[in-house]
């Protein structure tokens, strides 16, 4: 430990940490923070304390396993805009600004659960798979499925995210969001998209209360693809898988057509990628 | 809605005694400082109101404005960051620069700085220790930047009164003295 | 006149004096001040937009440690009321809190954390009443203030207001509120006098404002309130109208110590003044040529809980709707009322932006309609030298409207690549998107306006060269300080110059803002300057002899009949001469006043944007804006640039993106995560020239020039992407779902048979006391044709 106090957890191993974790139920787990303390200024949360992951040095790099890429949890996102895979890649370079993207970590991002994050949907188009590890061992599991509200995962008590596995694609991967403004914004919408040897398959951001994929949505996907179906059919299909919020920043409206707008344009940027279109 | 009072330097609200206190070593421009804080204050309320280092500015406490930005390194290395966002103890036994660092020893100005004279990037100047900061970050790693580039690292500063015209040439400039100077 | 260029005069790019002890992060701001033994202010805020307070109990927050005030509206000891215009606004919550935020208690502890856990344990009893948060509303509703809810009707005509031409077009426009986001937030530092007085150093735009309205407040007189200016993170008009000045003071003089009150970014939305949102209805008919006949039009302002400025604003935006064009025939009305939102006063440009929206929509509605080129159309109407204004008062100095849109005629488009809409987020591709290309030109009343007096004094000292220069003007920074450096090394040859800090030991230099330091204490600084020179010559003079007649300063040196006689500096060694001038603009008069005009200048500016739009996502991106000012003179081609290019982002900002929120009278976004204000890849390439035609009794012939690039930016960012879309979008900020979903109503055009102006109806501006009509419901043209 590098600092123990009362109130605060300055581990530098990830056993030290784990133990940390067991022994401080009650503490707030952070990583780089910037998630964290904003929370805190506008009283989104409360804390009774921080164990902080930022010294633990085993959770920050990027390995390749076999036909993954082993990401640690944290990991800053900086890192990532120019990791190997387009939609991770695309993702990290536009979340938040290049003063966060230092310390903001790819883990608290995946803990932050909320559906405009931008590696979540690169993440659930990618087939991404989670590392969460207690003092007693790790489990992996699927991403799909790991968010199941604004806010709310999976993750047990005692457990950390130590890492996020992505499996390395030979084909095509993006990512796009839309916002108000044209750098450091929330996703007013978001969508990603994987193609490989002729099935695509996509990801939305605030198209719903988590991040949103369909098996329809990638068959008619997989048809604009290879030109069995038209933009209009997936934008319909679209429309009809999503459930995006209304609020202060866009109608439902909107955002349901801008989803159906991204989805053609990135399975557009995969044909063209694949030589299929133009 | 929060409307009524800001828990910058009491984020829990909690009814903290002695026990919510961390200490910690820090270095701050080459000084070596024993800091005690509260477990949940920000690295910038730190320099500021502890340690009395006021370079770093308050633009807004929450990582959009960027007037925070200092290098710091963490055991890894240094990087530029917002001081408002990192949680001052995870920097334990690290070090910080502020604009402070920038300046020469004599107190002579960085080509940054002069060329922030020299174009008029400078009007109110709440924003421009931060945007100094970034952009003697982005020349240090890229001695040739184009403008999408300057634009590209410096999204996270942002300035309300240049409408930034003037922060792009002084960059250019600076990168131009820089590499006139160097070569 | 421009002779000493290079030794930093006027005309010179001089850098800022303050510069480098900014660019070292040395500069003292507000929020920097620090004090031996010094509390902390903390304010306690309504949650509610409309409340009665039935009780405030603060017995446990005075009883906690380290808390040594806690104060409400029954220890306020001199009025518990202020205000700009009218002193309508609780200095704390009496018994009702009108707009959410609102102070009500304020508290003062050894800490910040201790003061905020202070002001939690006050308690506050509310019985929440009813909200009114709709303008339109708040002429028929119940009153919410004793002084009710209109905080003034303007209604004038002039001409024939029923004269018509071939064609009119109408609609209605919606401009959002925008917040001044000025970077620092509000911070102060105020101590206790040891004459019983009260000293604070805060950042501020009006000195002597304050200094006046902390005395109601605390009932001292104004020699022992001394205000002095503490560095300023920008201001745009959100600094003019007191917020923690008196709450500070009040607090250093009851609990005997320094306090220092400094608000969040989220205090900081809550607490300052907003620009006015409002609605426009305006009607312009003109003959085949696109000449204009006559223009109706209706203003509603939501001032908000509080006067602040509101009466002033909404005459400015009335009278400017007839944009720099000659209109002989009109009808123009407008209210700003009281609602339980937000409170709204000044932000540079003064109800003027709201006004040059609409307008500008409506000449590009009637090009269209006519089938004519929008710059001609603007080029027909271009109001001259002579001509007199809707309101009566002639223009009299030059108007250079034509020469500002042939100046920016001249620019060539941009060629090369453009930043992608939507930037960082990549969701844009080249093929989806279409460029526009939009024109606007504008005017803008500069300085004070309607007989409120427009003055500045300044004190000039020079002692062997070294010049100091002392006046009230808050250096926010524009680069006041600049100017008057400037000033003092051309008129008195100084080879040093301080601008000692403005306090209120001087007399008042008014406010920074409109547009008017470089005019009302640029020229009190001048004045003294020569005064002082003067004094320098009369010395050298008698010591050698000649005739003082025969003297000059020119680079530094004193010259007899042009011949150099010596330096400044060595001129008179060790004597100090001094000098105290003041300045005043000729009078200004209400409007509709048979004794003058109302406004003492105008600025015109013409500009041309490019942008590039994804239709189909909504998604802009600003690729150029051009633009030709009227300026006068070129000071500080540094500095005017700088203007004109934080003008324009701050007018694309409002066209685009930024809008406070205000639901149910609540701010759902008051941080910046949410309030988007432009970032460094939003903006476009500024190419900026002027038009320099000197304005009359203004030294070098300088004017204002800070408002007028925000006040077109405005309508040339969403001409540019109607120009693109093809939609009509009459209300700002333009969001991307008005673009996908093309949101927003068209004007309707009618053709009528053309009506001459009676000729008997008399010219100028005459006053209607009565209403016409409820805002926007003017009678109907007739039926629309296709
Ligand atoms: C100015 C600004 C702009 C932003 N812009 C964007 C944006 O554009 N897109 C976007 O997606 N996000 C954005 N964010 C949010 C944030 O930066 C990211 O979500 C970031 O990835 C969070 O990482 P962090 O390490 O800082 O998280 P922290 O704040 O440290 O933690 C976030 C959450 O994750 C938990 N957590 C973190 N690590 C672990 C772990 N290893 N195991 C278990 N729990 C863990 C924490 O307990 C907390 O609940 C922005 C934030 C700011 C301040
Ligand atoms: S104060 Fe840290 S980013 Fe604004
Ligand atoms: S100079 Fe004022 S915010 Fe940048």
């Amino acid at each position: 430990m590098l600092l123990e106090a009362p109130r605060f957890a300055l581990p530098e191993t990830l056993g030290e940490a784990l133990a940390a974790r067991a022994e401080r139920p009650e503490a707030v787990v952070v990583a780089g923070g910037t998630e964290v303390m904003p929370d805190l200024l506008w009283r989104n949360r409360t804390a009774a304390g921080f164990l902080s992951l930022r010294r633990v040095a085993a959770l920050r790099g990027t390995t390749t396993d076999g036909g993954e890429l082993v990401i640690g949890a944290g990991t800053p996102v900086a890192a990532l805009t120019t990791a190997p895979d387009g939609g991770l890649r695309a993702a990290a370079s536009s979340l938040g600004t290049p003063l966060v993207r230092t310390e903001a970590t790819i883990g608290g991002n995946v803990v932050s659960a909320l559906p405009y994050r931008n590696l979540l949907p690169t993440l659930l188009a990618g087939g991404a798979t989670l590392e969460l590890t207690s003092a007693t061992g790790t489990r992996v599991v699927p991403f799909d499925g790991f968010v199941t509200a604004p806010g709310v995962t999976g993750l047990r008590e005692g457990e950390l995210l130590t890492a996020v596995r992505m499996p390395v694609h030979v084909g095509f991967a993006d990512y796009a969001k839309v916002g108000r403004r044209n750098a450091q914004f929330v996703a007013t919408v978001s969508a990603a998209v994987v193609s490989r040897d002729g099935v695509a398959r996509l990801a939305f951001g605030n198209a719903g209360p988590t991040p949103l994929r369909s098996d329809a949505v990638d068959t008619a996907a997989t048809a604009l693809l290879d030109g069995r179906a038209t933009p209009e059919d997936l934008r319909a299909t679209v429309a009809a898988a999503v459930d995006p919020p209304e609020d202060t920043v866009a109608s439902a409206e909107y955002r349901r057509h801008a989803l159906g707008v991204l989805a053609v344009r990135l399975v557009t940027r995969a044909a063209v990628d694949a030589g299929l279109g133009s | 809605m929060s409307a009524v009072e800001d828990p910058r330097t009491d984020v829990a609200g909690g009814t903290d005694g002695a026990d919510g206190s961390v200490t910690f070593g820090l270095t701050v421009d080459g000084t070596a400082h024993e800091v005690t804080a509260r477990w949940d204050e920000s690295l910038l309320t730190v320099l500021r109101d502890r340690l009395g280092v006021r370079g770093p500015k308050t633009g807004c406490a929450h990582g959009r404005c960027g007037a925070c930005a200092v290098k710091a390194d963490l055991g890894d290395g240094g990087h530029v960051l917002c001081a408002c966002l990192v949680p001052a103890a995870t920097a334990a036994g690290g070090t910080v620069e502020t604009i402070a660092s920038i300046s020469g020893p004599d107190g002579a100005l960085s080509d940054v700085q002069e060329a922030f004279l020299a174009e008029g990037a400078v009007q109110c100047g709440i924003c421009t220790s931060g945007f100094v900061t970034a952009a003697t970050e982005l020349l240090e790693t890229n001695p040739d930047p184009t403008r999408p580039e300057i634009e590209a690292a410096l999204y996270g500063n942002l300035c309300r009164c240049t409408g930034y015209g003037r922060i792009v040439a002084a960059v250019e400039t600076a990168a131009r003295t820089r590499r006139a100077a160097t070569r | 006149m421009f002779a000493n260029m290079a030794t930093g005069g006027i005309g010179a790019s001089v850098r800022r004096p303050d510069g480098p002890a900014k660019v070292r992060g040395e500069f003292s701001y507000a929020g920097d001040l620090t004090a031996e033994g010094m509390l902390i202010g903390v304010t306690v805020r309504s949650p509610h937009p409309h409340a009665r307070i039935l009780g405030i109990d603060t017995t446990a927050a005075r009883a906690m440690d380290g808390v040594h005030a806690v104060l409400t509206v029954d220890d306020v000891p001199g009025d518990r009321h202020f205000g700009l215009v009218l002193r309508d606004e609780p200095v704390l919550a009496d018994g009702v809190v009108r707009y959410a935020g609102e102070p009500v208690a304020v508290v003062a502890a050894v800490d910040a954390a201790t003061a905020r856990r202070a002001a939690r344990a006050v308690e506050v009893t509310y019985e929440v009443l009813p909200a009114l948060t709709d303008p339109q509303l708040a002429l028929t509703a119940a009153s919410i203030h004793p002084d009710g809810n209109v905080y003034r009707h303007v209604s004038y005509s002039c001409g024939d207001p029923d004269a018509r031409g071939v064609v009119t077009v109408e609609n209605t426009y919606r401009i959002g509120m925008q917040d001044p986001a000025f970077l620092a937030p509000e911070a102060g530092l105020a101590r206790p006098t040891p004459d019983g007085g009260v000293a604070i150093e805060v950042a501020t735009q009006w000195l002597h404002s304050d200094q006046k309205q902390i005395g109601w407040a605390t009932g001292l007189p104004p020699e022992k309130v001394h205000v002095s200016l503490a560095g300023v993170g920008g201001a745009f008009g959100g600094r003019e109208d007191v917020t923690l000045q008196t709450h500070a003071c009040l607090l250093a003089l009851a609990t005997g110590r320094p306090v220092k009150i400094e608000y969040t970014r989220e205090e900081s939305f809550l607490a300052h003044r907003q620009r006015h949102p409002g609605t426009i209805w305006l009607r312009h008919s003109a003959d085949a040529d696109g000449r204009i006949v006559s223009v109706e039009g209706r203003v509603l302002l939501d001032g908000g809980a509080y006067a602040s400025t509101s009466p002033v604003v909404i005459t400015n935006t009335v009278t400017l709707l007839q944009g720099p064009y000659r209109v002989d025939n009109g009808r123009f009305e407008g209210w700003s009322v009281r609602t339980n939102n937000p409170s709204c006063g000044a932000m540079r440009g003064f109800g003027v932006p709201q006004a040059a929206f609409a307008h500008e929509a409506q000449l590009d509605a009637l090009a269209a309609a006519l089938d004519l080129d929008p710059v001609e159309v603007r080029l027909t109407n271009a109001l001259q030298r002579g001509d007199v204004a809707t309101f009566g008062q002639r223009f009299d100095a030059p108007t250079p409207v034509r020469e500002v849109i042939e100046g920016l005629r001249a620019i060539p488009l941009p060629t090369g690549p453009a930043k992608l809409p939507g930037g960082v987020g990549r969701a844009a591709e080249g093929g989806t998107v279409r460029r526009g290309v939009g024109w606007a030109v504008t005017m803008k009343n500069l300085a004070f306006s309607e007989g409120h007096v427009d003055e500045s004094t300044a004190e000039v000292s020079l002692r062997d060269g070294h010049a100091t220069v002392h006046t009230a003007c808050a250096e926010v920074g524009q680069g006041f300080v600049t100017v008057a450096e400037q000033v003092a090394r051309t008129v008195l040859g100084a080879t040093t110059v301080e601008v000692v800090q403005p306090d209120t030991l001087v007399a008042s230099a008014g406010s920074t803002s409109a547009s008017r330091q470089t005019m009302a204490s640029g020229t009190a600084v001048y004045r003294a300057c020569l005064a002082v020179r003067d004094r320098l010559l009369g010395r050298v003079a008698r010591a050698h002899g000649l005739d003082a007649a025969t003297l000059t300063v020119a680079d530094g040196v004193v010259c007899a009949a042009g011949r150099p006689l010596g330096p400044v500096a060595t001129a008179a060694p060790g004597q100090t001469f001094r000098a105290t001038e003041h300045f005043q603009h000729p009078a200004t008069h209400p409007l509709g006043s048979a004794e003058g005009g109302m406004y003492v200048a105008f600025g015109f500016s013409a500009m041309r944007a490019v942008v590039d739009v994804d239709v189909e996502l909504g998604l802009v991106s600003v690729v150029q804006v051009a633009s030709c000012q009227d300026v006068g003179t070129v000071v500080n081609p540094v500095q005017l640039r700088g203007q004109i290019e934080g003008g324009i982002v701050q007018g694309m900002g409002l066209a685009l993106m930024e809008e406070v929120v205000v639901a149910d009278g609540l701010i759902t976004n008051p941080d910046f995560q949410d309030y988007l204000i432009p970032t460094i890849v939003d903006v476009p390439e500024v190419v900026s020239t002027y038009v320099t035609d000197p304005e009359p009794g203004m030294p070098h012939g300088w004017k204002g020039v800070g408002e007028p690039p925000l006040v077109t930016a405005v309508p040339v960012v969403a001409a540019a992407v109607r120009a693109a879309t093809g939609l009509p979008l009459p209300a700002v900020p333009i969001k991307p779902e008005h673009i996908a979903l093309g949101i927003g109503a068209a004007p309707t055009v009618t053709w009528t048979t053309p009506r001459p102006a009676d000729p008997d109806r008399p010219r100028g501006a005459v006053i209607d006391e009565e209403p016409h009509d409820a805002p926007g419901t003017m009678a109907e043209e007739g039926a629309p044709s296709g």
